[in-house]
């Protein structure tokens, strides 16, 4: 195998791929990735990479290939030499077992694998697919993935609920104290209901993989994997397995207040007032009276913190608190201009809105 | 035909005398056996204030004859024990004819029965030991016994009830071991109108067990099963590693009657020697099938005790029996301490204990630790000293620094090999670290902090002035954990943090009676619990976190 390659673009595909190896598994295989090259009228390198949990395979075409082959080398290596060297250029050539990595007055040497062993990165069955715009799905995955949980027993919700049905796709993040929800438009109607929990940081890997706005995205969804497909990258994941919670059940149908608000105006006043908020109880009590919100925060160690904004108010007054740090993730990553919000009690779950598409349920604390 | 008797007067005076009514559940056992007696395939016990105003026993068994009904009542009346040679070979629950009739002098008993293919049957009546008239009756099938007001006229035993928690503890424990002893009797049990237990008929005594405590549980146990000419030995027992803190979760059964023996308990104990610390208990359900003749079970009132005769036997059987299974089985996995070599290619979130993050916090937690600890015990640990290179390595009040140390008398020497073989633990600018891996990372370190080694990144070595301290340091960070909660709890109402969904927690009747106990330290931990749900033990606590346990996973506001 010998190929010349673009610098940058393998830099870039490296340090995608190499996020996915183990860097510390004990099977020296996983921390490895496999590269590919083939010649013919398109020409490419292919690098792939799993924790056998996640693969991800990306395809590089600004390559000049010399002589077909493959081989498997230490990927966090590989990716820091690529990033270290400063050439346009660099060369890989396979050299008895040898990985050689050659730019101008440095050459490497790595060692490899045997190929045969690496575990193969492609879906295991044909499965359905349904494709959407990857500005659409880094949205719907933007707006939900915060809110998943992280290393709890309750493995279903630390993934990603993606719900299909009709030409609607349905995204849900939930940690069991909020839970975010993002309905997403298809161009194309699917004829089966589908529904995977999708581990939450394949769906982070997504957001950096769709970047680019005009790709489309084909989702492969499996019995017991789902496949993102987008702009020569594949992502498979195993799905977890268990039930998502009830996700409809938890959304507060009534309201008896009801705030409309600018989301960069709440945005900033809720980082103010958390300046303050004492560091194991997080806390900010807000208070709704005749279209002004005050947002208060309480540190025994520090002092205090009271902010005010303009908000539409219609319905009754009401106090109640949160975790500003819930109010915050959702209104960072919003692009509306306007966001609102409903309460029906002090110690019932609050919602925020923007628009029809996404609902955000939270449940305040009590202080 | 009338099938009880009153036994002669010389057996009677053979059969352990005493009281075998101590409080309700001891009723609720008596009645129950007496079902399983009877044949029956279904039981349901309704309870009212832990049994102390109200035991109902429903049964479809074989009923009383309507001509006995009141024989049920008279002392030492049994259909169960003939003559004396019966005695030595006892195979029902029952054998004394005592119970009833004890129970009927310290309370208010009702027993109406209809023997299957009669349209209706008999009731009784016995209030304080007065003997009502029998009356006709209609129903299904089976015995119904009701016992109100237990010790109404003997208010000194009264007295000694404990609260309705305490009471309807103990009724659910001795259901258990019944069920247990009875996979194949159906068993359901209501407090009020709560119901606690709902079990169906299984052949399978390990279903069983899943459906009294839980699937995860009964899952995991290793079967044994060994049998010789007179005794059969069937026993579920847990890995080691699911070993408990209390000895609660150990059954015994002998002839499906549940007992304490000191010979198997030692047996069992025996078998995990070595195969965990000695301070913990596995879990396990061991059922004994001895030929009657050669155990007595007629040597306490309530008969929870047994005599065997060659205790010895028993003590072997049961123990060679556990060793040899456990020689066959794959223990290992459960034993290492690999939790840290884990493979990092199992699926992610099987492993939260394991995750890079939650090692930092480990970390971070016993960076603190070593810090505060270190203000104490500093002054008097000089291993590897942090900041003398060149002092001597035993310090100054040894008798070692009689002679000055000489430059080559550095501790160079002593700290090389273990410097080597461990990562070093105190800051020591002049070497610097050799390259290291994520994996064999060590604490960050901290300029005040006492040296340690650490091993298979958990556990922890320290010197100590008159030796040396072994750290666990998975359990430290709980230890560190709690302090902090503690600490909070202390200084203020807590902030709860209220959840969406709350978490769903599976408790058996006895874990639930506790939990009611310590809600209100729970709530002031910031935790509120709730049971749920009509289920049948599902006792579904509503968790509302308190932020210093379990800090937003949202990253922080910027
Ligand atoms: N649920 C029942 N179904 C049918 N018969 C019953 C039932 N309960 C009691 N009996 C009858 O009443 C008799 C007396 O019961 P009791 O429990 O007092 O004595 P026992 O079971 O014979 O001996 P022990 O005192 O050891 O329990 C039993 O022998 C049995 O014939
Ligand atoms: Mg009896």
């Amino acid at each position: 195998m010998k190929v010349i390659c673009n610098r940058a673009r393998l830099a870039e595909a490296l340090a995608l791929v190499s996020g996915v190896a183990v860097a510390r598994s004990p099977r020296p295989i996983l921390q490895c990735l496999r590269m590919q090259v083939e010649n013919g009228d398109n020409p490419t390198l292919t690098l792939q990479a799993t924790d056998l949990e996640l693969g991800v395979k990306c395809e590089i075409k600004e390559v000049e290939v010399i002589e077909p082959g493959q081989v498997v080398a230490n990927a966090s290596k590989l990716s820091a030499i690529v990033h270290e060297v400063a050439d346009e250029t660099i060369t890989m050539n396979l050299e008895q077992e040898s990985l050689e990595v050659m730019a101008s007055g440095s050459k490497f040497k790595l060692f490899t694998f045997d190929p045969s062993e690496f575990p193969p990165v492609a879906p295991k069955e044909e499965g359905k697919i349904i494709s959407i715009s990857a500005a659409e799905l880094t949205r719907a995955a933007n707006l939900t993935v915060y809110a998943a949980a992280r290393e709890t027993t309750r493995y279903a919700i630390n993934g990603l609920l993606l719900e299909v049905k009709g030409n609607k796709m349905v995204m849900v993040g939930t940690d069991g104290r909020r839970l975010a929800r993002v309905i997403s438009t298809l161009e194309t109607k699917v004829d089966t209901e589908i529904s995977s929990i999708i581990p939450a940081r394949t769906i982070q890997m997504l957001s950096r993989v769709a970047t680019d706005s005009d790709n489309m995205v084909n989702i492969r969804i499996m019995e017991n994997q789902v496949a993102f497909e987008v702009g020569g990258v594949l992502l498979v994941t195993s799905v977890i397995d268990g039930k998502y919670p009830s996700y409809d059940a938890v959304i507060p149908k009534e309201s008896t207040t009801k705030v409309k608000m600018d989301r960069l105006t709440m945005l900033s006043a809720l980082r103010r007032a958390a300046l303050l908020v004492s560091k194991d109880s997080r806390g900010v009590k807000v208070q709704l009276a005749q279209d002004r919100m005050t947002i208060e925060a309480h540190s025994p160690e520090e002092g205090e913190a009271a902010v005010e904004l303009p908000v539409e108010l219609e319905g009754e007054a009401i106090k109640i608190a949160f975790n500003p740090d819930y109010l915050i993730d959702p209104l960072k990553v919003l692009v509306a201009e306007q966001v609102v919000m409903e309460f029906r009690a002090s110690n019932a779950p609050a919602v925020l809105k923007s628009g029809s598409d996404f609902v955000y349920v939270l449940m305040p604390v009590t202080i | 035909m009338s099938k009880i008797k009153v036994l002669p007067v010389h057996l009677v005076n053979k059969i352990a005398a005493g009281e075998c009514i101590e409080r309700p559940a001891s009723v609720l056992k008596e009645l129950v056996e007496n079902s399983i007696d009877a044949g029956a395939t279904r039981i349901d016990v309704f309870l009212e204030q832990g049994g102390c105003k109200l035991i109902r026993v429903v049964d479809n068994g074989g009923g009383i004859d309507p001509e006995d009904i009141s024989l049920t009542v008279t002392p030492h009346a049994t259909s169960k024990l003939a003559d004396e040679d019966a005695l030595w070979s006892i195979s029902t629950m029952g054998f004394r004819g005592e119970a009833l009739a004890s129970i009927g002098s310290v309370a208010q008993l009702k027993i109406s029965s209809v023997v299957p293919g009669n349209d209706s049957g008999q009731t009784i009546e016995v209030d304080g030991g007065q003997i009502s008239q029998k009356t006709p009756c209609a129903g299904s099938p089976g015995t119904t016994i009701e016992v109100h007001n237990l010790f109404f006229n003997t208010p000194a035993r009264r007295k000694f009830l404990k609260t309705t928690a305490t009471e309807l503890n103990h009724c659910q424990e001795h259901l258990i071991r019944l069920a247990l002893a009875y996979p194949n009797v159906a068993f359901s049990l209501m407090h009020g109108n709560r119901q606690l237990l709902q079990l169906s008929a299984t052949d399978s005594p390990r279903q069983r067990i899943s459906d009294i405590f839980n699937p995860q549980l009964a899952d995991g146990l290793i079967q044994v099963f060994t049998q010789t000419k007179n005794i059969t030995f069937t026993a579920y027992l847990s890995r080691p590693s699911q070993a408990k803190s209390s000895a609660n979760w150990q059954y015994f059964f002998i002839n499906k009657r549940a007992i304490r023996d000191r010979f198997i308990t030692h047996a069992l104990r025996e078998a995990y020697r070595g195969l965990m610390p000695p301070d913990r208990q596995p879990v396990g359900f061991l059922f004994l099938e001895i030929e009657p003749s050669i155990v007595d079970v007629n040597v306490h009132p309530t008969k929870s005790e047994v005599r065997f005769a060659d205790s010895g036997l028993i003590h072997s059987l049961v123990l060679g029996a556990i060793r040899e299974r456990f020689l066959s089985t794959d223990l290992t996995a459960e034993l290492s301490l690999a939790q840290s070599t884990q493979s990092a290619d199992s699926p992610a979130g099987t492993q939260p204990e394991n995750t890079a993050e939650h090692q930092q916090k480990i970390k971070e937690a016993m960076k603190d630790f070593f810090r505060t600890n270190s203000q104490s015990t500093q002054s008097k640990i000089k291993f590897f000293p942090p900041k003398s290179q060149n002092s001597h390595p035993y310090g100054e009040s040894t008798h070692y620094n009689n002679t000055p140390p000489s430059p080559s008398a550095t501790p160079k020497p002593a700290d090389e090999p273990i410097k080597s073989a461990f990562p070093p633990i105190t800051d020591s600018p002049s070497e610097p670290l050799p390259q290291k891996s994520p994996s064999d990372e060590v604490l960050p370190p901290s300029s005040t902090a006492t040296p340690y080694l650490q091993i298979h990144n958990s556990y922890l070595v320290v010197e100590t002035p008159d030796g040396l301290m072994i750290v666990d340091q998975h359990a430290m960070h709980e230890r560190v954990l709690y302090e902090q909660l503690k600490s909070r709890v202390n200084s203020g109402p807590v902030l709860k943090q209220k959840l969406l969904m709350p978490d769903l927690i599976n408790l058996t009747p006895a874990q639930m009676a506790h939990v009611e106990q310590i809600k209100s330290s729970l709530d002031q931990a910031g935790i509120e619990v709730e049971p749920f749900g009509p289920q049948t033990l599902p006792f579904i606590p509503c968790r509302q976190s308190s932020p210093s346990l379990t800090p937003p996973n949202s990253s922080t506001t910027s």
